[in-house]
């Protein structure tokens, strides 16, 4: 099955080691890159870039840039695959935690019927109820899980 | 323009007065499909999740949205004041506006998306490039 992994680049690690285990599997995966050009058109680690988003000002455009032109890519990498898997750690106190980028994208497969697989469980967030609209597959972190 | 107006249902009764200003103005306009049932059962409220959530479940809302934006030129937010947020924008309006972008649809806003120290996400609504209107539906064109 081609899979797109959807969540937080603050779990770059955990996600690529996702990525190795459904690629053992026989699934063909895609994720955001690795490396984004900074502001002076040079590669860096998407961890670093993390770094410096999190503390970036409104105004910094070019790392907004970045952002925008991540979001935009991996929409389209959504609509490639045949279902997404949304790697939801716990973050911000919150367990399973998915932030707004990654809803919009698992509302983008719902619009799409590709199928929508949660790695970890349903996170207590305000917006729980859109979560459950768009008719996730809770993994429990069983990826073995996921079939066509 | 054919314009589908989003938003919270908590504004249905809003949303049927833009509904009737914007065809005025020579547009068609839809509104979401429960609006009038908000407006005629008003004990029904998006504040109580657990039964909005089955409503929307049973009724499928949310891909019935999703269609009305792909069958529309252009979505309207009707981002009014909500739980002390200036232009609050739910969930669901998050995931239209997402959608509507990737359709390349035109995206209005009512207003100015919250700030982002109020809400985290109005990043990715600024990416999505919307047209806010600062409360004037003539500038919809």
């Amino acid at each position: 099955m081609k899979i797109t992994i959807c969540g937080s680049i603050a779990f770059q690690d955990e996600v690529l080691s996702v990525k190795e285990k459904l690629e053992k599997l026989r699934h063909e995966v895609k994720v955001w890159p690795s490396e984004v050009k900074d502001e002076k058109g040079q590669l860096i680690s998407v961890q670093e870039y993390y770094k410096i988003r999190k503390i970036a000002a409104n105004d910094e455009k070019w790392v907004w840039d970045r952002k925008a032109e991540g979001v935009l890519k991996h929409f389209d990498k959504v609509a490639w695959s045949d279902a997404i898997l949304v790697a939801n750690y716990d973050k911000n106190d919150v367990k399973g935690y998915i932030g707004g980028n990654t809803l919009m994208e698992m509302g983008l497969a719902f619009f799409l019927k590709k199928k929508i697989y949660l790695l970890n469980e349903i996170p207590e967030l305000s917006y729980k109820e859109e979560i459950l609209g768009v008719r996730p597959i809770v993994l429990g972190g069983d990826l073995s899980k996921i079939t066509n | 323009m054919k314009i589908f107006i989003c938003g919270s249902m908590h504004f249905a009764k809003e949303m049927l007065e833009a509904q009737k200003k914007l065809k005025e103005f020579g547009h068609i306009v839809e509104v979401p499909c429960d609006t009038r049932l908000f407006i005629d059962k008003p004990d029904m409220t998006t504040d109580n999740h657990e039964e909005d959530s089955k409503h929307c479940i049973d009724n499928d809302i949310i891909r019935k949205s999703f269609n009305s934006i792909a069958e529309n030129d252009a979505i309207l937010v009707l981002n009014y004041p909500k739980d002390g947020v200036n232009g609050y924008i739910g969930a669901s309006g998050l995931m239209e506006i997402g959608l509507a972008y990737f359709l390349k649809k035109k995206i209005f806003l009512l207003y100015s998306p919250p700030p982002v120290k109020e809400t985290k996400y109005s990043h990715e609504i600024f990416i999505m490039q919307p047209v806010i209107l600062n409360g004037d539906l003539s500038l919809i064109s």
